[in-house]
């Protein structure tokens, strides 16, 4: 039987695509390859640093690969300072923050990506212009509140906050809602859903992407950030590891090598975070309730 | 349906919230009944962390002091070194400053005028002043009036790689040296490998030390007036110029970027240092290394600038007498006399000076140091006045600029000269 | 359904952000505004000074211009710079290849990496006697920088620096591409669509709310930037002033040099720089935005 003639310039297509997809993967991986080796270049010198002892870490002129491959550092990070309290108090704020944040910032940016309501502008311009003022100005006021409050050298302030919005992720995240098409919500209010039911069980896994996505870089953030933690936190056994790392910059000298031990512990947790997240950056599963 | 989640969320935030304030110990009352019936009072101390050992170093000098009175407990508010400032600011705007403070020389003059430190020349006027070395009252007050006491004062000399020196066979130097026989030596010892240095002769002489050595200061250090265009410190400034671009024995920025420590490294022969990297240089230096006084450049004789430790009262504390009591002890008593073993810190008081001899990684010459810590040649070089920071960061700009480019001083440092005391009315 | 006016449950929704608004920003936003008109050093009672510091600044303080200056060249190039490679980079992560995992998260990780432990090396790299980046140029004949120590190439350099970061905004685009329907690019390549016909007529527009998220945080941001620039120079912003960003410079009045009424005025000025150009990108730019829902 004669195949339509559609389909065979069809398949003549897809065929000469196969052939073009091995030149394709070939220039991708080179690019790939190169600039990888570009960025993993401050990671491994950091690593690299970390196994020498202090007078090769500031040799002149500098090596890249330690001589030996000395566990010194690391030993001397853990017998200094409480580095295992740090890592608890790390995990208690940034996986409490998170949660917090991505729960809270969600909800918001659906209110603002979705329902029409009498001063929702009014409102949305309030919360870009949170972004424009530099944090360092209401550093103090914002303490002197969580002081009256009796919340100074404990993890609220570092916490709670996270439960009542992050504006840069409601304002990311109400861009990624209005990229959904109105029909999916309209026909399932025409079937009888109220509108948290809309958002709780539709719209949210169809944002898979942009939650996970939310949820790393909010984690990472509370992971990274010292200024909070180094206003509010002042005895040691609550310190963050953020905070915790700056205990080797010394008033005037910076000890280098256990420095780069102590961040490098601090970084590992969140490679294997981010690594095991960005799986779910899989194109097409979001688009299932699109069709029909 | 929605409601239940709205309660849900609810719940979530208050669950948070308790478990986080499961942290909590702000709620605490800092003075209690200890088992005599006695008051348990509970001061606070902020300090900063020298090394990192630093914090839990101080807690055992701190606990020397609770085992003589047992009903004071001293707890550390440990804060980092460069963001200080914020942490005195923020605690004080919250009204939870700790009792007693160390404060940076550079902030103090801020404190002061602010109120923030506690008047001391009354329980000062109670001790015997001759205990302590000379100069060392004089660095805790302001307009003659005592708002802090030191517990640690030393000064920057000279190191030099022995080593060096032998090899290059030049005597090592005298602790009455002059700047020409510095820079003799500085020359001698500057290495050339075709066009690139191979060693220096001085890491770094810093400006402001350098300055102190020729008898002068940027700013007057008792009316903070601007002796940016005085002769003599044009003169020591255009000397730091030479140094580095004429006799290229110091390098240049450009040679410097990215290096932490050429001394250590072996590429320079002489540093500016102080006993604080004693410790550092016993443990890493693969070289001998001695110490001597900064070189004469003027006819004061030696003089270099201070380098200290004041602590504070906190104005608003709620237990001065104990306060004092610890204030007393660091600087004064017991404290004194243990501190040079567990933090090498530089004893103040005349029976102590000789600790300095047994501190970590000691030189040979270390009664240089004494020497100095008696005789007067340490001196302030930078008055407490709250514009002091920002003055001398317009100053350093300009001189580094001016180093950059190499181009005379004298005609840019009389115009900044001028327009400071206009801008900042320091005449 | 979606276009009545719903007034009650826009209010539940947002109410915990509003909450927090009110209780925790909105105050110290207005104390900071107040400030701004006063003396203070920080301590102790401020006193009012009306628009004093603001005459000041703008009639007295060169420092104020040339961190302004500063920021702005810097806003210019590294916006639209970071905007074009951290987008391209999501498009070739996107790509359906093994190990693009391993790729991704090397792409990403610089951006984690604390500023301090990077500055040493980033000094080293643009050292002018013996880093890398010189001898790469001499290799090729050119000629050689000065780089931070140069008044005219810290901010090239700061800016080239910066580009290693780019993996935050990255993740976001890459976020962004996986919400194009695959459905899509398959009947464009039916219909012989090149690969950049499918990528400007499809990828772009339907990413567009994101990319435009990215161009109004990425303004922002650049405006605010500071903490490389402060490592990298110790404290100084030099060389000459070169790299003194202007939160740099608010920084060090209201933190160093204990002047926060100063500091204060400075911020609210840099608020309202920001709040115009926000408003002239959100008319004119965001008119191209193409919102799926047709908004």
């Amino acid at each position: 039987m004669e195949l339509p003639q559609e389909v065979i310039s069809t398949n003549k297509k897809l065929r000469s695509r196969k052939k073009t997809n091995m030149v394709n993967r070939f220039m991708i991986y080179t690019a790939l390859i190169l600039l990888s080796v570009l960025f993993i270049f401050p990671f491994l010198w950091m690593i690299f640093t970390a196994f020498k002892p202090e007078n090769e870490a500031i040799a002149f002129p500098p090596s890249i690969l330690p001589r030996v491959w000395d566990w010194n550092n690391y030993k001397e990070v853990f017998e200094i300072v409480p580095f295992a309290t740090f890592y608890k108090n790390s995990l208690l704020v940034a996986g409490l923050g998170t949660f917090g944040t991505v729960a809270s910032s969600s909800l918001v940016a659906y209110g603002f990506a979705r329902i029409k309501a009498k001063g929702r502008g009014f409102w949305f311009a309030l919360l870009l212009s949170t972004l424009m003022l530099p944090p360092q100005v209401t550093m103090i006021p914002v303490y002197v509140i969580w002081s009256k409050l009796g919340f100074v050298d404990t993890l609220v302030p570092l916490i709670l906050p996270a439960f009542l919005g992050n504006s840069y992720y409601i304002f990311l995240l109400r861009q990624f809602f209005r990229t959904i098409p109105k029909e999916v919500e309209e026909s399932a209010y025409l079937d009888g859903a109220n509108t948290f039911q809309i958002y709780w069980r539709l719209i949210l896994p169809m944002s898979r992407a942009s939650i996970i996505t939310v949820t790393l870089l909010s984690f990472m953030g509370f992971w990274n950030d010292f200024m909070t933690p180094l206003i509010y936190l002042h005895s040691m056994e609550k310190y963050t590891l953020a905070i915790g790392v700056m205990q080797f910059q010394g008033a005037l000298t910076v000890y280098w090598g256990p420095m780069m031990a102590a961040s490098t512990l601090m970084l590992l947790p969140l490679i294997v975070i981010f690594f095991t997240g960005q799986k779910y950056f899989v194109q097409g599963i979001a688009t299932q309730g699109n069709k029909g | 349906m929605k409601f239940g989640k709205k309660s849900l969320y609810s719940l979530a935030v208050i669950g948070a919230t308790l478990l986080a304030a499961c942290g909590n110990g702000a709620a605490e009352d800092s003075s209690a009944q200890n088992a005599n019936g006695e008051e348990t009072v509970t001061l606070k101390i902020m300090t900063w962390n020298n090394n990192p050992e630093g914090t839990k170093k101080e807690q055992e000098i701190f606990d020397a002091f609770t085992k003589e009175h047992p009903n004071v407990k001293i707890e550390q508010v440990s804060a980092t070194y460069a963001e200080y400032n914020e942490r005195v600011l923020t605690m004080a705007a919250g009204g939870n400053l700790p009792d007693l403070l160390w404060v940076q020389p550079a902030g103090f003059g801020g404190f002061v005028e602010n109120e923030l430190v506690m008047d001391l020349t009354d329980h000062v006027a109670e001790l015997d002043v001759e205990e302590f070395q000379p100069g060392v009252l004089e660095l805790g007050q302001v307009d003659g009036v005592q708002y802090a006491m030191t517990r640690d004062r030393s000064t920057v000399q000279i190191g030099y790689n022995k080593n060096m020196f032998d090899e290059a066979g030049i005597p090592y130097p005298e602790d009455d040296w002059t700047m020409e026989e510095f820079l003799e030596i500085a020359k001698k010892l500057t290495v050339k490998d075709g066009d690139r240095t191979v060693q220096f002769g001085i890491e770094n002489f810093y400006l402001k030390d350098l300055l102190t050595a020729y008898g002068t200061s940027l700013l007057d250090t008792e009316t903070a007036a601007i002796k940016l265009d005085d002769p003599q410190t044009i003169k020591g400034i255009a000397f730091s110029q030479a140094l580095v671009n004429d006799y290229n024995v110091q390098p240049t920025t450009a040679q410097q970027e990215g290096l932490s420590n050429l001394f250590m490294s072996g590429v320079a022969a002489m540093r500016m240092t102080g006993p604080w990297d004693w410790v550092e240089y016993e443990k890493n230096a693969d070289f001998e290394f001695d110490v001597v006084p900064l070189p004469i450049g003027s006819d004061k004789g030696t003089q270099s600038s201070a380098a200290y430790l004041p602590i504070s009262i906190n104005a608003d504390t709620e237990y001065p007498e104990e306060a004092w009591e610890l204030l007393e002890f660091l600087t004064y008593g017991g404290g004194q006399d243990i501190q040079a073993e567990i933090t090498s810190a530089v004893p103040v008081v005349n029976r102590a000076a000789d600790d300095v001899l047994s501190l970590a990684g000691a030189p040979e010459n270390a009664q240089s140091l004494v020497d100095q810590l008696t005789d007067g040649s340490i001196v302030l070089n930078t008055p407490y006045h709250p514009s002091v920071a920002e003055v001398e960061s317009k100053i350093t700009a300009l001189v580094e600029t001016l180093n950059l480019k190499n181009t005379p001083v004298e005609g840019p440092l009389k115009e900044l000269a001028e327009n400071l005391r206009k801008e900042f009315k320091l005449d | 359904m979606l276009s009545k006016n719903r007034t009650k449950l826009f209010y539940m929704f947002t109410f915990p952000w509003i909450a927090g608004f009110l209780l925790l920003t909105a105050g110290p936003m207005l104390y900071s505004l107040y400030l701004s008109f006063t003396d203070s050093t920080g301590f102790g009672s401020p006193q009012w000074i009306g628009l004093e510091n603001y005459r000041k600044m703008f009639a007295e303080d060169p420092l104020f211009w040339k961190s302004m200056g500063n920021t702005l060249f810097y806003t210019l190039l590294s916006v639209p710079l970071s905007l074009v490679t951290g987008y391209l980079l999501a498009v070739l992560l996107n790509a359906k290849v093994r190990f693009i995992g391993i790729f991704r998260t090397i792409f990403y990780l610089p951006s984690i990496v604390p500023t301090v432990a990077t500055s040493l090396l980033w000094t080293l790299i643009f050292q002018p006697n013996f880093g890398i980046a010189n001898a790469i140029l001499d290799f090729f004949g050119l000629p050689t920088s000065m780089w931070l120590l140069s008044e005219q190439m810290v901010k090239p350099t700061l800016i080239i620096m910066s580009l290693w970061g780019i993996g935050g905004g990255m993740v976001i685009y890459l976020a962004s591409l996986q919400e194009v329907p695959v459905s899509l690019y398959e009947a464009a390549e039916l219909d012989g669509a090149s690969t950049w016909h499918k990528f400007w007529n499809i990828t772009v527009p339907i990413t567009s709310p994101v990319i435009f998220f990215q161009l109004i945080m990425g303004l922002i941001g650049s405006l605010q930037v500071f903490t490389q620039a402060y490592v990298v120079s110790s404290g100084t912003g030099g060389p000459n002033y070169q790299s003194m960003f202007y939160v740099f410079y608010l920084y060090q009045q209201g933190f160093r040099f204990f002047n926060q009424g100063y500091g204060s005025a400075l911020a609210w000025v840099l608020f309202v720089i920001v709040l115009v150009l926000t408003v002239f990108i959100f008319k004119f730019v965001g008119k191209q935005v193409y919102y799926e829902s047709g908004d």
